[in-house]
């Protein structure tokens, strides 16, 4: 009976494999959390990893969601009456439309994927992508709760976050030589609108999702590892205090909604190195950059997220210098 | 990773995240606001996952059908009156591959990893461990942050009392009865402190709040919750520059883990 080993094992091996792997856990996990005092490191870990994913979970669903409603019901040919037709004129309008998202990063990546599939200029998909989490309401409003009496800081930080997103989608105006996913993928092409849109989610959310998990996981290693006394000592340094702002942006993959408080906290550092903390997390950290990777491949990742750190640095030491 | 199974794991993960959000268990992770978020997106998972599995089933019942169907005509074919030698091309192969080929990421199984501490060992709440990292000075309040007066005997946040005892002197607390909950951080002299943690978003962005108790009778085991009543005390100037927030205890005693474990 050939059909039957040909159709069965994608449904009965994935059922057999999770019950397994699932028993294995319920034995072993205990045990494993008990020997390390059941609150040391390791529960530390898993805590910090799980809360990672179950914070991002909901602005994966409305990513997912949004991502797949581009792809099933809205024709392609909305994007190109709606966009400039020049690709330089598009990166604005791509930065301008992210500000009306109230997502975090994981909600951007599909839905910047989705737009490219639909034949959106793949510049101003990637203006949005950078904007969409940086700068939006619920960011604007969080920031101004932080820095209560200082809208310097907040204007600053939209101010520094538009441009990082304009100069890094320009730069894409220019590299024509990627690859970019194929326009009609192959199962938005089968059955209704919403099988469509069904098909679309499942595979976005599956595509971004396991990448969020490393992201997840790296991020708890190093919120673990790096001791809070290392981070005071560089806060007297001026550009190196930034640069070390940035950088702890990039490993703790806060959400942009609460960096804002993460950077206030963190008052001995300068405004500049604030802003760095602020304007760096939602363009680059290492939950976004796998997830990057996993939807645009590696090739995107190794030009887009060095550029925004680089110009986010720079933009935000601009804007620091203004507000101090 | 294969169609039908992606939809099972999303099925067990909605299921997970509806179970979280309904027990609160949710508040060992994350803000409270986010519970009704973590529901929704529960419920789409599940019902994605749930027509995902109903129609892979059927589409590959159908398959198997009209294999079989088309088995038995070319058994006619080839054995009975007429019998023609080439063999049916089985059309349900071609199905299979080109689903596995589109969703081809292995990524996808790790979504697995989080499903599974979750539902067969729930990490716990952010605890003395986690204090442990932290310094003990009081976290510092944004600039021109103001302080209501407080009535005479109130409960504080760990944060908000930590904050009034250094960065206010003490001005809005003196002569109070203050009552604090937290979890014992033990060090290795003969100080503890009152800790709790604080959530903006997730568990990633904790910052701890310490408050070092004073005159308690009984020495707690690291990380029991104790609810403290008492009086504040000057910081003392020669610790941390005089940044540590203490309390004079009045009453104090051990008590559950309340169902946010953060503030």
């Amino acid at each position: 009976m050939p059909e039957a080993t040909e159709t069965r094992p994608a449904g009965l091996t994935a059922a057999i494999a999770l019950c397994a792997t699932g028993i294995v856990a319920g034995l072993l996990g205990p045990q494993l959390l008990a020997g390390s005092g059941g609150d040391g490191a390791l529960a530390t870990w898993t805590t910090v990893f799980v809360s990672i994913i179950v914070q991002a979970l909901p602005f994966l669903a409305l990513g997912v969601a949004l991502s797949a409603a581009v792809t099933a019901f809205i024709p392609a040919s909305v994007w190109q009456k709606a966009l400039p037709r020049h690709p330089v004129a598009a990166v604005p309008v791509g930065v301008a439309a992210g500000a009306l998202l109230p997502g975090c990063e994981c909600a951007s990546v599909p839905v910047a994927d989705r737009l490219i599939r639909q034949g959106v200029t793949p510049a101003a998909a990637v203006a949005f992508l950078l904007s969409a989490p940086a700068i939006n309401p619920a960011v604007i409003v969080s920031t101004a709760v932080a820095f209560p009496g200082r809208p310097g800081m907040v204007l600053a930080r939209v101010a520094a976050s538009a441009v990082t997103a304009l100069i890094v989608g320009w730069c894409w105006t220019r590299w024509t030589d990627t690859a970019w996913p194929s326009v009609a993928a192959r199962a938005s092409a089968e059955g209704s609108r919403w099988e469509r849109f069904r098909l679309t989610a499942q595979h976005d959310l599956f595509q971004g999702g396991g990448f969020l998990i490393l992201g997840a996981a790296l991020s708890a290693t190093l919120n673990v590892a790096i001791p809070a006394s290392w981070v005071q000592s560089a806060a007297a340094v001026p550009v190196l205090s930034a640069l070390l702002m940035g950088l702890l942006a990039v490993v703790l993959c806060i959400c942009s909604e609460a960096d804002a408080f993460v950077a206030a906290s963190l008052s001995t550092f300068p405004p500049s190195a604030q802003l760095a903390f602020m304007v760096v997390g939602p363009a680059v950290d290492l939950k976004l950059i796998a997830m990057q990777a996993g939807t645009f491949g590696r090739s995107f990742v190794l030009r887009t997220a060095p550029l925004a750190f680089v110009i986010a640095i720079l933009t935000s030491l601009l804007a620091g210098s203004l507000v101090s | 990773m294969a169609r039908t199974a992606q939809a099972l794991v999303l099925v067990m993960l909605g299921a997970v995240l509806i179970r979280i959000s309904a027990t609160g268990e949710y508040l060992n992770y994350v803000r409270p606001g986010l519970g009704p978020y973590l529901a929704v997106a529960g419920v789409f998972f599940l019902v994605l996952g749930a027509i995902g599995l109903v129609r892979d089933f059927r589409a590959q019942d159908e398959a198997r059908r009209a294999a079989a169907a088309r088995r038995a005509w070319a058994r006619t074919r080839t054995h009975g009156p007429g019998a023609v030698t080439t063999p049916a091309t089985p059309a349900a192969h071609d199905h299979g591959h080109g689903h596995d080929e589109w969703y081809g990421h292995g990524s996808g199984w790790l979504l697995c990893v989080p499903l599974f501490l979750l539902l067969v060992l729930p990490p716990p709440a952010l605890g003395s461990y986690a204090a442990g990292r932290a310094g003990a000075s009081a976290p510092e309040p944004a600039a021109g942050a103001t302080y209501a007066t407080l009535p005479t005997a109130t409960t504080l946040t760990v944060r908000d009392y930590a904050i009034r005892a250094v960065w206010d002197e003490g001005r809005t607390l003196s002569g109070h009865r203050i009552t604090l909950t937290g979890f014992a951080d033990t060090t290795a002299t003969d100080t503890w402190y009152l800790t709790r943690m604080h959530v903006t978003c997730c568990a990633a962005d904790a910052q701890a709040a310490k408050v070092e108790v004073l005159g308690s009778p009984t020495r707690f085991a690291r990380g029991q919750w104790v609810t403290v009543t008492g009086t504040w005390l000057a910081s003392d100037p020669d610790d941390l520059n005089g940044t540590v927030a203490r309390i004079q205890v009045a009453e104090i005693r051990a008590t559950d883990q309340p169902t946010n474990p953060y503030e």
